[in-house]
């Protein structure tokens, strides 16, 4: 087992920046997700880690050994770095029975073939496959064969594994399901992981820290809760979970905003000098309550109603400022006058 | 497809293939098995017990197999150069690398006899050189049958291979190098194992081209009375007229040369395509290409090698032929001329008539394969009945044996007045039937991947719209495969203007084509006028494959 350490990392292909000014200390054992929208640079970011990609400037160690450094003129090829890899569409090989698949490593490391079959028996009982191993993988549904692809990169004992979307390609209960075991097998194996995701779930269901990627730079590193209760901008607050953007105005005695759109109305809140005049004030769904309608609060018109079972979702239309507001209780209908009221304590402003 | 006017068509289309089809090969099958009149097997003990009849079907199996097996491992190699590695100009040499497949296996033929005969251009150049009259090499009979086979064989098994190595999911490859196996032993582990079955594929598909190949045998073969199946064939209907049985004989050895055909291409249909791994592909990764470091240019140099012999080489040997005064002379300036082209294209009657039988062919095959090819893919594709299966299976006959099998099967089938009057045998028809039954598979499939492509729904929008059957087909579908319908006319019309090996058995004086005249000029020892006239369609060729490749922006084409 072993740490990662990125320092200063660009790529540049043909001219376009992939990743820039990328730096990075995971720790040993540490849990680590790059998440971002598609074309953020968080694959390419793994892949240079793994040594698919030789990255243009900067240095990747893993452990105590410089793996990557352009300007020193070191690249250690994928095949020395000993590392496991998860791939999306599993590369599970086709021609190779699921014990073969996974004692493939152990055999390239030139380990007695007796040897080599029982640790792949025992990895496959790990991910919960055993007795499975004379199989061939078209015999083995998704869910089974990305299991097999964790044992492959499990079994040759890595300095890290890496995850690249491992479960974009399995339906939702699967996938909900696959989250548990990663998590559950990463605590009993003690490995190192860096995985790759677009979906916040999946990154704050399993990660110890995320990294929040966004063309090809670093938005935030933090915990979940952080990421989620104080995003470090604009990006990542709209990423990370549903968020109101409402413009408003400072009052000359700081001690209020105006929301512009909606007439004018004022909230009470002391505002930070350094924020300037006109701010963009951010708030989640839940943060907001509506109530019978009353004069005296921020008033808005109920445009649509959806019922999710656990919550309820309205939007609110207040003057020409759209509002998303979260509820447990379905208790307005469209077309209802309703008073909108904000926890001021969950205010955010970029 | 809706009740009554589905009907209509399926019986139409049943009705087309028994007369195209059914017809000459029930024909065929059923001589086969007579001999006097009475149901025995007399013809085929005929065919193995006779030394001369016998020796053509080893020779078949002979240079098939050698030809196969030099042509696979040229074609793979070549292609793992093309999809894996860096070397320079990787697109040219790509293309480059297909173009054999433009080149009509006996022109092809005729040319390497140029080059490399005993009379050809290498020897003439090394006797002049030595002053001798001993010639450097003669390559004449078997091994020449086997080098041309080989070089205008390996395209099957390049683009199949290419085309699974660029289809290959990376992540596999890379799975094996994160695992720590190094280029090399990926390639041994993993890619190599995983291409087999379509290696194996292309390498069938090789072999049953080149045991129904008539072309090369016939020019490189024959004169050095090398035999194998289809030249045999050949042979014993051209002495029909001297030798008794000649016709039995010749119909008990195609059905040799159709099982063993047959054989292979249900080997391939039912095991290895089952075999073939098909792998999800994700993300768009581009597949990883092996740095070759210093051996990059030493690739680059092989690859070109091979495009510069296998292919411009015996281009050039051709064309110089074609501008010299007579066969014979040094090819040098001062006895260069046009003489030849100008002879075949305004003086010669012969050529000039098969120039415009072969247009009148190719157009016609080619249009009137469309239009069935268009109807019977719907069927095939849109129908529900158990009809469709054999409709499919039966427009794929003609197309899967051998074209010599093919024609004798017409021969026997039409060399009689129907109704008294009735006689297509030694006209134009003969062969224009032939070839509408020939390649009409390749309609049926082109039209139908783009006919697969055209969602039910679509169609049931216009009947909900409240449009008839045939005015939906009319508004919704014909726009939607115009492009498989242009594909398909030009996928047939190239190929029948080139053909040979049908044509060379079903023409009479009148009616020759292009190939025909090619290949009797050449025989005849008119060897200028017959490269003269092999450059023209060459030209033609070529253009038309580059005209359709940029109209289809690349899905047909070289």
């Amino acid at each position: 087992m072993a740490g990662v350490v990125l320092e200063n990392i660009k790529k540049n292909f043909d001219g376009f920046t992939a990743v820039n000014n990328f730096t990075l200390e995971i720790k040993d054992g540490e849990f680590v997700t790059l998440l971002g929208p598609s074309g953020c640079g968080k694959t390419t970011t793994l892949r240079m880690i793994a040594g698919f990609i030789e990255p243009t400037e900067g240095s990747v160690s893993i452990g105590e050994r410089i793996v990557s450094n352009p300007a020193g003129h070191i690249f250690v090829p994928p095949e020395e770095r000993n590392i496991g890899m998860v791939f999306q569409t599993y590369a599970v090989w086709p021609h190779m029975n699921i014990l073969d698949n996974v004692a493939y490593p152990l055999k390239i490391k030139k380990i007695a073939r007796r040897n080599r079959y029982k640790k792949a028996e025992q990895v496959l009982e790990l991910v919960q496959l055993g007795g499975m191993g004379k199989r061939y993988p078209h015999q083995l549904s998704g869910g089974q064969q990305q299991r097999v692809a964790l044992a492959r990169a499990l079994i040759m004992d890595p300095h890290v594994m890496l995850l690249d979307e491992p479960l974009s390609n399995l339906d939702a209960k699967l996938r909900e399901q696959m989250r548990f075991e990663i998590k559950e097998l990463q605590k009993r194996t003690g490995v190192t992981i860096i995985y790759v995701t677009h979906d916040q779930a999946e990154a704050m269901a399993m990660s110890d820290r995320i990294v929040v990627m966004n063309r090809g730079e670093i938005q935030q590193i933090g915990k979940t809760e952080e990421i989620y209760e104080k995003p470090a901008n604009k990006f990542v607050a709209d990423f990370i979970g549903l968020i109101n953007f409402i413009p408003c105005r400072v009052s000359r005695d700081r001690r209020s905003l105006f929301i512009r759109g909606a007439g004018n109305v004022e909230i009470e809140y002391p505002v930070p000098e350094e924020l300037g005049d006109d701010v963009l004030l951010s708030v989640r769904p839940e943060d907001i309550d509506l109530q019978e309608y009353s004069r005296k609060n921020l008033v808005g018109t109920v445009t649509r109603v959806t019922y999710f079972g656990n919550i309820v979702d309205y939007l609110i239309r207040a003057g020409d400022v759209p509002i998303r507001v979260q509820l447990k209780e379905k208790e307005f209908t469209e077309g209802d006058r309703v008073s909108v009221i904000f926890d001021c304590k969950k205010f955010l402003f970029y | 497809m809706r009740t009554s006017k589905g009907d209509v068509v399926i019986i139409f289309s049943l009705v087309l293939l028994a007369v195209l089809v059914v017809y000459p090969l029930g024909s065929l099958i059923l001589r086969a098995f007579l001999s006097e009149g009475e149901v025995s097997l007399d013809n085929f003990s005929k065919v193995l017990s006779t030394r001369e009849n016998f020796i053509a079907l080893w020779h078949s199996l002979f240079v098939s197999i050698i030809s196969t097996i030099l042509a696979t491992f040229l074609g793979t190699v070549l292609a793992w150069i093309v999809a894996r590695t860096d070397i320079p100009f990787r697109k040219k040499i790509k293309t480059g690398l297909m173009m054999p497949f433009l080149i009509p296996p006996f022109i092809a033929a005729i040319a390497w006899l140029q080059l490399i005969g005993p009379a050809g251009y290498i020897n003439s150049i090394y006797m002049t050189v030595k002053e001798t009259w001993n010639p450097l090499f003669v390559i004449y009979g078997k091994w020449a049958v086997i080098l041309v086979m080989t070089v205008s064989g390996y395209p099957f098994v390049y683009l199949t291979t290419l085309g699974g190595l660029e289809r290959m999911n990376p992540s596999l490859e890379e799975a094996g190098q994160i695992s720590g196996a190094g280029t090399f032993r990926v390639m041994k582990d993993i890619t190599l194992p995983m291409m087999a079955p379509t290696i194996g594929a292309g390498a069938i598909l090789v072999f049953v081209s080149r045991i129904a190949n008539f072309g090369i045998p016939a020019v490189m073969g024959m004169p050095d009375n090398y035999y194998v199946l289809t030249t045999k064939i050949y042979r014993l209907i051209d002495q029909s007229f001297v030798i008794p049985d000649a016709q039995a004989i010749a119909t008990a050895m195609s059905m040799f040369l159709m099982i063993i055909a047959a054989c292979g291409l249900l080997f391939v249909k039912f095991y290895l395509r089952g075999k073939e791994y098909t792998v999800i592909s994700g993300k768009d990764v581009q597949p990883k290409l092996v740095k070759l470091g210093k051996w990059r240019y030493l690739l680059f140099a092989f690859a070109f090698l091979v495009i510069l012999v296998i292919v411009v080489l015996p281009v050039i040997a051709i064309l110089l032929t074609a501008l010299t005064r007579a066969w014979g002379l040094p090819p040098t300036l001062d006895n260069w001329t046009l003489e030849n082209f100008r002879y075949v294209l305004f003086d010669l009657d012969m050529s000039r008539r098969a120039i415009r039988n072969s247009i009148f062919l190719a157009l016609s095959a080619s249009t009137i394969t469309t239009l069935m090819g268009a109807i019977i893919s719907y069927v095939v594709v849109r129908g529900k009945m158990k009809s469709r299966q054999l409709i499919d299976f039966l427009a794929s006959i003609p197309y899967s044996i051998p074209g010599t099998v093919f024609a004798l099967g017409m021969i026997i089938a039409w060399n009689r007045a129907f109704w008294g009057r009735l006689n297509i045998y030694n006209t134009i028809w003969i062969i224009l039937f032939a070839y509408i039954a020939r390649y009409l598979a390749y309609s049926v499939r082109t039209v139908g991947s783009s006919l697969r492509q055209v969602d039910v729904s679509l169609e049931e929008a216009a009947w909900v719209s409240g449009s008839g059957w045939l005015q939906s087909f009319k508004d919704i579908v014909l726009p939607l495969i115009k492009s498989g319908l242009f594909a398909s006319w030009f996928l047939v019309f190239m190929p029948t203007l080139r053909e040979l090996t049908i044509s060379v058995l079903l023409w009479s004086t009148g009616n020759e084509t292009i190939g025909v005249a090619v290949y009797n000029l050449q025989e005849g020892g008119d060897v200028t006028s017959s490269a003269a006239l092999a450059i023209i369609m060459i030209i033609v060729i070529f253009a038309g494959n580059y005209l359709i490749k940029k109209i289809t922006r690349g899905e047909y084409g070289y």
